[in-house]
């Protein structure tokens, strides 16, 4: 009987051996990848390093490619060209069980006839550990997870969160070279998607485990991840680190894809100016060429946006969302533009619908792009 | 619902209401349950205790035990060693190869497929006794459509030691009915397979054999079982298909109570039918207290 070298110790806050463990992280290379179906392009050449430990969430609307390049990853989905590499050797070409990853899918692959512990300890029984030694280490893991007393309990007996956190647990246990989840929180409710998405964070901390997060919630992407891959129609838009890919977005798509944003009219300026909402401020650094005079759509965060109560101004409230601490203003402005502001709360009781008010843009844009039909989003 | 007045409880006018609403719920649902359970008692209940009252009566109306010594002897006993070797083989046979179609069928992922196969099993499930029979005799009997043609090319099965009218022939023709009963049963089990479990397993380390032995075995366990038994209790209780086929020269279980309650062999042996039938009750009655058994373990893990 063979046992994994690694040996998980009963802490579960910080296992003895998690220092071990964490050095354990491997450099995942995804060179050239590609893939459609039909004629679809569900991915259409795409490159990823991930450093050892790293954790990174891939971000997209639907059918962008992210659950498809997950699955290559795991050996679930065939490439019609490109390789990966985990660790400097090339898997592309191995079977999943033997590409030593862990999955957490979205939701419902717990294996319903088994008890939490046995799901737990599935993979240890395939890799031959002895019967005692793998309930141990399921036991423990169990505990990591926070579900120490529920190893008896079978899949049905279990919430949602609880079932992902047993799938997490069954995902690490063989200890992966390589963790994958698949939206792992996106069938559960909102408290328990904040709790779990910390959760995973610690856990994959703590292991050390190269990690890669598909999800479509931005938050959850932007608050757990080390870097963020932003992809769409098959290709990875961009690959950065949650505030720049949210403060300095590569293009459009990603500008308006991550967080809220307004696309304003506006004019460039001279010396590296764009007039937007009547002030003039300094052009984005990843703006498009764009020579002096033309018209262009200013994209414009809530956050950047000043909105005062004004009888003058050429503003009307037309909505208002009360998001706690701050509230959203839906603004409309001449020649059917709308803006979304933050304002606080306290700010916003002055700001209810059909009151006129003016705006004014207080940051640069984060990025200036052809005139469109869609002015926000 | 109560209400305290002058330090005692009294119960508001509406405390009963509740009470009188299930109560009449419980009964509305009884009644509607009635028409089924009337339908139960005529033709289940009595029948079955007729039955089982007549095993152990003599012509006289007095109690005996020779009926059923006698139903477990000789040709009664070869009679109930073949009608169950009979069910076994047919039933395990079909519910095997029900089963793989149906996974077939499913992973097929061929929604026309999917429909023909449900649609032709359900047909064929139903197809029985007279009609098969001459089917199968049309088809491969000694003169058959399919034996001329097989002759035609060289090849006639009765040269060859193959014969309709035999237990072979017999599990032939019950393979006919049972494997579309199979995948009529196994459908709605094998559509409930996710395929997250087979690639949870596949990426834990196991292989496309040990996916569907630790996984997709257990998971299908209970419904291969409830079919197991359907075809089983089918199988061992099919009459006319059997005795058409055979003319009475395979001892079977239903054939030989079929002559007694005729009076065909021996006049006034109809309580040693009855006891026979009582060793049929007696044989599907431990089929499913086997079944239930099997069940009452899956059901820990089943919803």
């Amino acid at each position: 009987m063979t046992e994994p070298a690694v040996v998980l110790a009963r802490d579960p806050v910080r296992p003895a051996a998690a220092d071990a463990v964490a050095r354990r992280g491997v450099r995942v290379e995804v060179a050239g990848c590609e893939r459609r179906f039909g004629r679809i392009v569900a991915l259409g050449g795409v490159d990823l390093t991930i450093e050892p430990g790293e954790l990174i969430a891939l971000l997209g609307p639907s059918g962008c490619g992210k659950t498809t390049l997950l699955r290559a990853l795991a050996g679930l989905e065939e490439l019609d060209a490109g390789t990966i590499r985990l660790g400097g050797i090339d898997v592309t070409a191995l079977a999943p069980n033997r590409r030593q990853v862990g999955m957490v899918f979205q939701a419902y692959s717990l294996f319903p006839n088994l008890t939490a512990l046995a799901n737990v300890s599935f993979g240890l029984r395939l890799r031959g550990v002895a019967s005692a030694a793998r309930r141990r280490r399921a036991g423990e893991l169990l505990e990591l997870v926070g579900l120490g007393a529920h190893g008896d309990r079978f899949p049905h007996q279990l919430s949602g969160g609880q079932q992902q956190r047993v799938a997490l647990a069954r995902a690490i246990a063989v200890e992966p070279r390589v963790l994958l989840l698949d939206e792992p929180l996106s069938a559960l409710d909102a408290k328990v998607r904040t709790q779990l998405r910390d959760e995973i964070r610690r856990i994959q901390l703590t292991l050390g485990i190269t990690t890669l997060y598909v999800t479509h919630d931005q938050d959850e992407a932007l608050s757990v991840a080390d870097r963020v891959g932003v992809m769409d129609q098959g290709r990875l838009q961009q690959l950065a680190s949650p505030h720049i890919v949210y403060e300095r977005p590569a293009n459009a798509f990603v500008a308006e894809f991550v967080g809220s944003v307004s696309r304003l009219p506006a004019t460039v300026g001279p010396n590296g100016t764009v007039e937007v909402l009547g002030r003039r401020l300094p052009l984005p650094p990843s703006a498009a060429p764009a020579a002096p005079g033309d018209r262009v759509d200013a994209l414009v965060r809530p956050e950047t946006v000043a909105v005062r109560r004004d009888a003058n101004g050429l503003g009307l409230v037309v909505g208002r969302a009360f998001l706690g601490a701050v509230s959203r203003l839906d603004v409309a402005l001449p020649g059917e533009v709308r803006l979304i502001a933050t304002v606080t709360s306290i700010e916003a009781t002055t700001l209810g619908p059909g009151v006129a008010v003016s705006a004014e843009v207080t940051a640069p844009p984060l990025f200036v792009t052809a005139p469109s039909s869609a002015r926000s989003r | 619902m109560s209400a305290k007045a002058g330090g005692r409880a009294v119960p508001s006018p509406g405390a009963a209401a509740p009470g009188r609403r299930r109560r009449a719920r419980a009964l509305r649902t009884w009644l509607g349950l009635l028409p089924f359970l009337a339908y139960l008692a005529c033709f289940f209940v009595v029948p079955s205790a007729a039955v089982v009252t007549a095993a152990f009566e003599n012509g006289r109306g007095g109690f005996t035990w020779s009926n059923l010594t006698a139903s477990l002897s000789g040709i009664y006993l070869t009679s109930y060693g073949t009608s169950l070797e009979l069910a076994a083989i047919s039933s395990i046979v079909a519910a095997v190869a029900g089963t793989l179609v149906t996974i077939a069928v499913v992973s097929s992922d061929r929604p026309l497929l999917h429909r023909l196969v449900t649609t032709g099993a359900g047909v064929m499930a139903n197809t029985g006794g007279l009609p098969l029979a001459f089917a199968f005799i049309a088809a491969i009997g000694n003169f058959g459509i399919v034996t001329q043609m097989l002759s035609g090319i060289g090849f006639n099965p009765y040269d060859h030691g193959f014969t309709l009218y035999s237990f072979t022939g017999l599990v032939i023709v019950y393979l006919y009915f049972l494997i579309p009963v199979m995948v009529l049963v196994m459908l709605p089990a094998v559509q409930a397979l996710r395929r997250e479990w087979f690639e949870a397993a596949s990426i834990l380390g196991a292989g496309r054999r040990q996916c569907w032995r630790l996984v997709g075995v257990p998971i299908l366990a209970p419904a291969f079982l409830a079919g197991l038994m359907v075809l089983f209790t089918d199988a061992f209780a099919a009459y006319v298909t059997a005795d058409v086929m055979t003319q009475g020269t395979i001892p079977l279980v239903p054939i030989q109570i079929g002559s007694l309650i005729q009076g065909n062999v021996l006049a006034g042996q109809q309580n040693l039918g009855d006891a026979l039938g009582l060793g049929m009750i007696s044989v599907v009655v431990a089929a499913g207290v086997a079944y239930a058994l099997v069940q009452r373990r899956a059901a820990r893990w089943q919803r």
